[in-house]
């Protein structure tokens, strides 16, 4: 009798524990995991979301096309914000309300996402989580939106304090910042300020442009202005059409100080932009300049990670539903983004892998908390409960034969 | 009172002469200018009313909207800064930067150091010390900023009572300048579009009041210049203008009637002249003749006058003789006794009183025939008077005095014919006696050739004759009398047919003036004929 009152009473249980499993998870169906995602894919920075969005897919075709997660395959439900916050958050909304995403996934730029972590915040509650994000700023590093964002890639302040180092030890003290004036740029220049302050030195000169102002747009006034004040370098805060913009007025100009960029700004774009710009200009726009990368360069196949990217892309070379095209932009073979959208899909299968089978938005946020050390081939990722920051690696990166190469020396900077 | 009224001021001579160059404008200008003027005014005084009214509305709505904004964003920002990082607080400027309005929006720290703005390239040095609060308020602080070409209204709110710092917005006074002048536009515009309205219509309107009067007056003009009363004025409209047209209209009607009824005056008035001209003319020539025939008259009683004089003359003369002849019967007979002592020297005297008595005879004879003449001046007056009371008669009233006269010529013509036939009798016995007186004295004197005897007779002889003589004197003193009386007649004859003729002379003159009158008439019945023809009816 009493073994059949625990047997009835373990049936129970076991019949509550498969219905409750039965009640299926938020975007989460037997063979379907969706993802939502909100990126510049039209408009200047639509190279950003396009690059990223492709590594992504790369990466998700490929473990779909082996059968899924779980036998889940990963779909990720795309909307258009044209790198402007005021559309990010009603994306998000409309991805949380409507799609029904399990969670959401590389939203690109800073004054977007800042403004889609209030609501992120609010859905937060529901066990929605933002896992990934290009973007280094703070905002989502910190309290109380470290709780539900997973960073992979190392912050902005991580990036400038290892620029602002190199830079001080060249001997250029004097270092100015020219930034995009919103959420991003004010990120980065906080990073510089601060890595400056560590060093003992105070910023020269702050400059700033409006975002998404097109490419023909003079940034001469702010080039003079960071030129007056005797600048020995200058981090640019911005994005490749603003920041290609800044480099073409300044080297036009004549004045050939160290030029960084952040990871953020579309490398490849930038190089292209330049490289066109050098063309009808008959100028080396490409000398003098260094961009801080939280990836290693796709030139490098030295890399398990980049190879295999790669290998992807040459596979699959997945290309947006026609209605998210730009069609002004037409997409590069490799890139700096769509390399970091391939490791933030990567990093999300692994942990997927590690999540049991019946997957919920918990059970999967459990499984990344727990996730001390995670294998993608080249780049270190640890996340915790108390770490929602992956990576804190920074590579730096330079012009070479026109391709951006892992910088060796950083006083070729100043030859 | 009145010569501060009437007293010439520069005000009043400006305003007299503007009035008077307005007075040469046309109906039109003099309607149109003063309502172009009035619109405009009204468009002006409006457009800055409402001008002012709006910047201040703005300036109202802009200080209180960024008041509230900056409120807003000093909140977040206190949270912001507190637990975040300075790109949250970007972000929230971000925001707030997109609201229309404003211009600009700047952090800074307790420091008054900028922490995050959303100027581009770079922040304008210097701009966060224009409004700075003081520190331990909560208040908002506006200040106007024109500052490095940025024009906006500053408001400075503490954040956390400034001891986190202070978050400025600025609010663009250039789109409050914009929309003010936007609005300036706008109503200038509308009064332009209304302006242009009311002259179109205006000019529709005084077409139509124009129009008539123009055509009224072209009407008036013909009538003045050409005396074209024939035409018609057609004015459709039915208000005061329309009126006006209509009684002019009927005016012209009434003018009209005026030339045709004077015509047919002037056509009485000359026939009526000309039947009194011609009677005057007949008049004219009746009193001329008239006039001659006095004239006639007056010679005649002169020369009646002349004569009369003579004959008087004579007759004193006669009576002097008569007188004389007395003395020498008396001497005569004294000589008739003196005879008697030299009867020589009487043969030698009666042979002169022979001579004598023969040229006696020829006096009488010459009297005889003087008389004659007289009866025959007062037949003929006596006709002339009968005349003259005819014509007399004729003349009417002025002939009445003449009529009077007249009677009284021939009351003394025919006392002139009496007398004379007297004088003849008396002439004939004095003719009679001195033939006789002749015989005797012839048969006297043959005696006293004879003898001294006959002297004796002859002295008694004498005396006879003397007493004849006497006799004699006494009828030839009466004939002087008479001729005398006949002369003072026919004297007053001549006054009075002088008399007439005067006041025939008079008669005549009169005629002339009235004949003078009857052309002036005449005159004045063919200027108005003239005036009259001058109208085309």
């Amino acid at each position: 009798m009493k073994s059949r009152f625990w047997k009835s009473i373990l049936g129970i249980i076991t019949f509550l524990a498969l219905g409750l499993s039965a009640r299926a998870e938020t975007g989460v169906t037997a063979d379907e995991i969706v993802l939502g995602q909100s990126a510049a894919f039209k408009g200047p920075a639509a190279g950003l979301g396009t690059e990223v969005w492709r590594g992504a897919q790369a990466c998700f075709d490929k473990v779909n096309a082996e059968g899924g997660v779980n036998g889940r395959k990963i779909r990720v439900a795309a909307l258009d914000d044209g790198y402007e916050g005021d559309v990010t958050l009603p994306n998000t909304v409309k991805l949380v309300t409507q799609e029904k995403v399990f969670g959401l996934f590389d939203y690109v730029g800073t004054p977007t996402l800042v403004k889609a972590l209030p609501a992120i915040q609010q859905f937060s509650g529901d066990g929605l989580f933002l896992f990934s994000a290009f973007s280094g700023a703070q905002p989502q590093r910190e309290a109380p939106n470290d709780k539900f964002v997973f960073n992979i890639r190392a912050s902005y302040r991580q990036e400038t304090a290892a620029l602002v180092k190199n830079l001080t030890k060249l001997g250029l003290k004097k270092i100015g910042v020219f930034i995009q004036d919103d959420a991003y740029g004010r990120s980065g220049e906080d990073g510089v300020v601060r890595a400056l302050k560590s060093e003992g030195l105070t910023l020269t000169a702050e400059t700033t442009y409006q975002r998404n102002v097109p490419y023909e747009t003079s940034m001469a006034p702010a080039m003079g202005a960071l030129k007056a004040s005797g600048c020995q370098a200058v981090i640019a805060v911005g994005a490749y059409t603003q920041c290609a913009a800044f480099i073409r007025d300044a080297r036009n100009a004549g004045w050939d100080v160290p030029i960084a960029n952040l990871s953020f700004v579309g490398a490849d774009q930038l190089l292209k932009k330049l490289g066109e710009e050098g063309k009808t200009s008959g100028k080396d726009m490409t000398a003098h300049l260094v961009n801080s990368q939280v990836v290693p360069p796709w030139t490098d196949t030295s890399v398990p990670l980049v190879a295999e990217y790669r290998e992807a892309v040459d596979k699959d070379n997945p290309q947006l539903p026609a209605e998210l095209q730009d069609p002004n932009y037409k997409p590069a073979q490799y890139s700096f983004g769509a390399l970091e959208g391939y490791l933030d899909a990567k990093a999300f299968v692994e942990i997927l892998k590690k999540t049991p089978a019946n997957l919920t938005r918990a059970s999967f946020i459990k499984a990344a908390e727990s996730s001390k050390s995670l294998n993608v081939g080249g780049v270190p990722l640890s996340f915790s409960k108390s770490n929602h920051q992956a990576s804190n690696k920074v590579f730096f990166t330079t012009v070479e034969n026109g391709q951006w190469t892992s910088l060796k020396d950083w006083k070729g900077l100043v030859k | 009172m009145d010569d501060l009224y009437q007293g010439k001021t520069p005000i009043t001579e400006f305003l007299g002469k503007w009035s008077d160059r307005l007075g040469g404008w046309g109906l039109r200008n003099k309607i149109l200018a003063p309502t172009i003027l009035i619109t405009l005014l009204t468009g002006l005084v409006l457009n800055f009313q409402s001008s002012s009214r709006i910047q201040k509305v703005l300036h109202g709505e802009l200080q209180s909207k960024g008041t509230a904004l900056c409120h807003a964003l000093a909140a977040n920002a206190q949270q912001s800064m507190a637990t975040q990082d300075i790109s949250t607080i970007q972000s929230h400027i971000d925001e707030y930067r997109q609201t229309a309005g404003v211009a600009y929006v700047y952090v800074t720290d307790a420091q008054n150091k900028v922490l995050v703005h959303t100027f581009s390239p770079s922040f304008p040095e210097g701009l966060q010390e224009v409004n700075k609060p003081a520190p331990g308020t909560s208040d908002s602080q506006v200040k106007t900023v024109d500052y490095m070409n940025i024009d906006a209204l500053d408001i400075a709110t503490p954040i956390l009572a400034g001891i986190m710092g202070t978050a400025h917005i600025g609010m663009d006074l250039n789109l409050e300048k914009a929309q003010v002048r936007a609005n300036a536009w706008i109503s200038f515009w509308t009064v332009a579009l209304i302006l242009l309205l009311g002259i179109a219509a205006l000019w529709a309107v005084t077409q139509r009041i124009i129009n008539p009067i123009l055509a009224l007056s072209v009407a008036t003009e013909k009538i003045v210049k050409e005396g074209d009363l024939s035409q018609k004025i057609v004015v459709v409209s039915q208000d005061e203008v329309g009126r006006l047209a209509g009684n002019f209209s009927l005016m012209v009607e009434k003018l009209r009637e005026i030339p045709l009824g004077l015509q047919g005056s002037v056509q009485k008035l000359s026939q009526a002249l000309s039947g009194l001209q011609k009677a005057a003319e007949e008049q004219n020539k009746s009193v001329t003749a008239q006039a001659a025939a006095l004239q006639e008259t007056q010679v005649t009683a002169q020369e009646i006058k002349q004569t009369s004089q003579m004959a008087a003359q004579k007759a004193s003369e006669i009576l002097q003789l008569a007188e004389k002849a007395d003395e020498i019967g008396h001497t005569g007979e004294a000589s008739v006794e003196q005879s008697l002592k030299g009867l020589t020297d009487i043969r030698h005297q009666v042979l002169e009183i022979s001579g004598k008595i023969g040229d006696l005879t020829d006096r009488t004879r010459q009297i005889g025939g003087i008389t004659d003449t007289v009866k025959d001046l007062a037949d003929q007056s006596n006709m002339l008077a009968l005349n003259a009371a005819i014509e007399a008669v004729r003349s009417g009233e002025h002939g009445k005095g003449f009529g009077l006269v007249a009677r009284e010529i021939r009351r003394l013509a025919d006392q002139s014919l009496q007398s004379t036939g007297r004088v003849k009798e008396i002439l004939d016995n004095i003719s009679e006696a001195i033939d006789k007186l002749a015989q005797i004295t012839e048969s006297g004197s043959r005696r006293m050739e004879d003898g001294l005897v006959q002297v004796k007779s002859s002295g008694e002889n004498l005396r006879a004759l003397v007493g004849v003589i006497k006799d004699n004197s006494a009828s030839v003193k009466q004939i002087a009398n008479a001729v005398n009386q006949q002369n003072i007649g026919i004297s007053q004859v001549f006054t009075a047919v002088k008399d007439q003729n005067t006041m025939m002379e008079e008669t005549v003159k009169r005629l002339e003036s009235t004949m003078e009158a009857v052309k002036a008439l005449q005159e004045v019945a063919k200027s108005v004929s003239d005036i009259v023809g001058s109208y085309k009816v």
